[in-house]
């Protein structure tokens, strides 16, 4: 029980870190796009309804299971329109619509970036399954699920960082790190989630901490990206809009980080 | 002459990075050697400190770095570097600071492993620092504009 509590404050503290790094990305995208859709300011206000939600649950634990699972609800709801929105106004919509695939995949609405909001959510739900005392969810324990999101998520945002490094045509050899080392990390998870074993256990473990590092390296060299962007850091309110997602690369680190919480925690 | 106190904060706050983390690496390597759980204790303390204190320094290096207008050249090739950096040892040292706190916790000897990866982390920190050291007393950024002429004697 007391592993459970502090899984719980490893998962809030997360989705209370990672959440306003995500309202942070979608405000930049949304403001570079002029935020022609009222639609557009949701993400921001979920996320910031999930970062007071994680916080309370971290202040006060007791109690707060069934706020958590609405808090994560709604995170998963925004997700999920968010991915059909991307959808439909940076594909569909576009010129040349679906004949251009690639290109729209890779200039306009990430197309999986909401997700990140929706997996956060499934953490906050989970968390609040395990305040209120639940051990599983569909029969299946909190713990698989946890480990299962996070595999998930973590092969999601390689698809997405593959296609935006693709644009960036691996102009430099580190670009490779996110489709290499956390795309193996996330096979290690989900093996070690449906047939945990001590190999499994091991392997995922070292996996998981190589991509919860790749994170923070992934932060040091998109500011270079935005440096080496024309006019740099002198005029980094244009460039951090025009250059690499400044804290996308932190979502690998902290599902990983998340992972590792399940994993370790025994 | 006035003081200004405008002063950068991020070359201060730096030096409480590298006190805290070198400090935690010399008294586990101690506290490990001589078996002194008082040691110990202060290597768990200083590493503990050291990860929300960078918290700040990797902000306000950002800060820094958004207003220094550098040209292309070696300094803004160290700049980059520093830059890219910053978040690389930041989460190793916050890794670090986790596997440490699994010995706190658990009440278990330090591993060797553990102070090879720290002493590892020490290195990348002392090129971080020499990177920085250039900037800011080679190069002069962020005080090169403060600089106030030291007034000598007549020789």
């Amino acid at each position: 029980m007391i592993q459970d509590q502090r899984l719980v404050q490893w998962l809030t503290l997360i989705v209370l870190t990672l959440a306003p790094l995500t309202a942070w990305e979608a405000f930049l995208g949304h403001y570079r796009s002029g935020f022609s859709l009222k639609a557009q300011y949701v993400p921001l206000v979920t996320a910031a309804l999930m970062t007071i939600v994680a916080a309370a649950s971290l202040a006060s634990l007791a109690g707060s299971g069934t706020i958590l699972q609405v808090g994560g609800w709604i995170g998963v709801v925004t997700g999920l329109i968010g991915v059909g929105y991307h959808h439909y106004y940076g594909v569909a919509d576009k010129p040349a619509g679906y004949r251009w695939l690639l290109h729209q995949l890779m200039y306009h609405a990430p197309p999986l970036a909401p997700l990140s909001l929706a997996a956060l959510g499934v953490l906050l739900i989970l968390a609040g399954r395990l305040t209120n005392g639940a051990s599983t969810v569909l029969g299946l324990s909190i713990r698989f699920w946890v480990i299962e999101v996070c595999a998930i998520t973590i092969l999601g945002a390689v698809a997405q960082s593959a296609l935006l490094h693709y644009r960036g045509a691996y102009n430099n050899v580190l670009m490779y790190i996110p489709v290499t080392i956390p795309f193996f990390a996330a096979l290690a998870l989900g093996w070690q989630g449906i047939a945990p074993s001590a190999v499994a256990s091991t392997v995922a473990i070292f996996g998981s901490w190589l991509t919860f590092l790749s994170g923070f390296v992934g932060v040091g060299m998109h500011i270079r990206g935005i440096d080496r962007q024309k006019g740099g850091l002198y005029l980094g309110r244009a460039n951090i809009m025009q250059g690499p997602p400044l804290s996308a690369p932190l979502v690998f680190s902290g599902f990983a980080g998340a992972a590792l919480a399940v994993l370790q925690l025994r | 002459m006035a003081i200004s106190r405008a002063a950068p904060l991020h070359p201060i706050l730096v030096h409480f990075t590298i006190g805290l983390v070198g400090a935690s690496f010399i008294f586990d390597f101690l506290g490990r050697w001589t078996g002194s759980l008082s040691l110990a204790t202060a290597g768990w303390w200083t590493i503990a400190l050291a990860v929300p204190l960078t918290v700040a320094t990797v902000i306000t290096g950002l800060i820094s770095r958004l207003r220094v207008p550098v040209a292309e050249g070696r300094a803004l090739r160290y700049l980059r570097l520093h830059t890219a950096l910053g978040p690389t040892f930041f989460g190793c040292l916050i890794a670090v600071g986790v596997w440490r706190a699994s010995f706190w916790t658990g009440e278990t000897r330090l591993s060797l492993w553990y102070l090879i990866v720290l002493g590892l982390l020490v290195l990348l920190m002392t090129i971080q620092g020499y990177l920085g050291g250039e900037l800011v007393y080679g190069f002069g950024v962020e005080v090169e504009s403060h600089y106030k002429r030291l007034p000598l004697h007549d020789s």
